[in-house]
C-alpha cells in the first residue's frame, strides 16, 4: 500500500515537516502539494506518476476540493485500488502510517474507513476533568 | 415566483471546488449552489464530485444547463439564497441576455490556457473573454475580479 498526502498550498509538505519532527518519516508515503500555479491536469499527472502495482490511499485536505476531486476520479475508475479520504488528521497519519502491518490484510476501502475512525477519535476539545484513581486494590492495582 | 435571490455569480473554470464550495459559499451566506454549465448538466461523475462539497457545507446544489437556468431560475423561492457558478464569461453573457437577473459578477479562477494573456495571477483572458465581460458590464452588471473574499474587489475597468 502507498499513501499519498495531498492538499491545497503546502498542506502536504507541511504535514511532511510535522511528521519529520515527530517521527522522522512514514514508509510508503508521498506528499504532493497543489500549489497556485498548478492546473488540475498538472496535479493528475503527478498522481499518475505514483501509480504502480500498489493500492493507493489518497489523504486529502478537504472534501470536494481539487485534490480530492482528482483523486476521486481515479477511485471511480478502480475502487479496489484507489481510496480517498478527506479531513483526516495528523494523528491518523501517524498512528496508521507507522503501523501499516496492521492494515496489510485490509482492502483499501477498509483502510480508508480506519483513517476516518482514528481521525474522529482524535478530534476533540479540551475539558477539565479531575483524575480519579481507583481506591479498591483488592483485584490488582 | 418573482425575482430569484442571486447573492453572487462567480466565473470559475473549476466550477465548484474547495475554494468555491467552502470559502465563498459560507462567506456570502448562500444556501443553494446553482452550477449553470451544459457539460456538467450531462456528466454524473462531475455532479457527484461537486455534490460532496455541497453536502459537507450543508447547502443544496443544482446542475442545470444554461437554457434551463434561463427558463427556470425565476421559480426559486425567496428563502433560497443562490450562488450561481458559471465556467466562463460567454456563458454568463448568455444568461444575462436570457434575462437572468445577475447584479454582481465575481471573476474568480480563469486559469491560463493557450492564447490567453495574464490579467492577474489566477485570471487569464483572450479577446472573446474581454468582449463578453464588457458587454455584461454594459448591461449594468457590477463586474469585478476577486479571488478570495478577503481580497479587495478590482473593478473590471481597472484590469482590462
Amino acid at each position: 500500500m502507498k499513501i499519498i498526502v495531498t492538499g491545497h498550498g503546502n498542506f502536504a509538505s507541511g504535514l511532511q515537516s510535522t511528521i519529520k519532527l515527530l517521527a522522522g518519516s512514514i514508509p510508503n508515503t508521498m506528499f504532493i502539494d497543489f500549489t497556485v500555479e498548478m492546473s488540475e491536469t498538472d496535479l493528475a499527472a503527478k498522481f499518475q506518476q505514483q501509480i504502480g502495482s500498489d493500492n493507493i490511499l489518497f489523504f486529502c485536505d478537504l472534501v470536494g476540493g481539487t485534490p480530492y476531486k482528482e483523486a476521486a476520479k481515479l477511485s471511480f475508475t478502480d475502487e479496489e485500488k484507489f481510496a480517498v479520504v478527506a479531513g483526516c488528521n495528523i494523528g491518523s497519519l501517524l498512528e496508521l502510517g507507522l503501523n501499516q502491518s496492521s492494515l496489510a490484510q485490509k482492502s483499501i476501502k477498509e483502510v480508508a474507513e480506519e483513517f476516518v475512525k482514528v481521525s474522529q477519535s482524535g478530534t476533540q476539545f479540551f475539558q477539565h476533568r479531575q483524575v480519579v484513581q481507583p481506591q479498591n486494590d483488592e483485584d490488582g492495582i | 415566483m418573482g425575482e430569484p435571490n442571486i447573492v453572487l455569480t462567480r466565473i470559475d473554470n473549476r466550477l465548484v471546488h474547495g475554494q468555491v464550495g467552502v470559502v465563498w459559499t459560507s462567506s456570502i451566506g448562500a444556501n443553494l449552489l446553482l452550477v449553470a454549465n451544459d457539460d456538467t448538466a450531462a456528466d454524473p461523475l462531475q455532479q457527484e464530485l461537486m455534490s460532496a462539497t455541497a453536502e459537507t457545507s450543508g447547502v443544496g446544489i443544482r446542475f442545470w444547463t444554461l437554457q434551463k437556468t434561463i427558463t427556470t431560475i425565476s421559480k426559486a423561492s425567496a428563502r433560497q439564497k443562490i450562488f450561481l457558478v458559471v465556467r466562463n464569461p460567454e456563458d454568463v453573457l448568455t444568461l444575462v441576455k436570457g434575462g437572468v437577473p445577475i447584479k454582481q459578477l465575481n471573476i474568480g479562477n480563469m486559469h491560463f490556457s493557450k492564447g490567453k494573456t495574464e490579467i492577474t495571477k489566477k485570471v487569464y483572458m483572450d479577446d472573446t473573454d474581454k468582449a463578453a465581460l464588457k458587454e455584461i458590464a454594459a448591461a449594468g452588471v457590477d463586474v469585478f475580479v476577486q479571488d478570495v473574499p478577503e481580497d479587495k474587489k478590482q473593478p473590471l475597468e481597472e484590469v482590462i
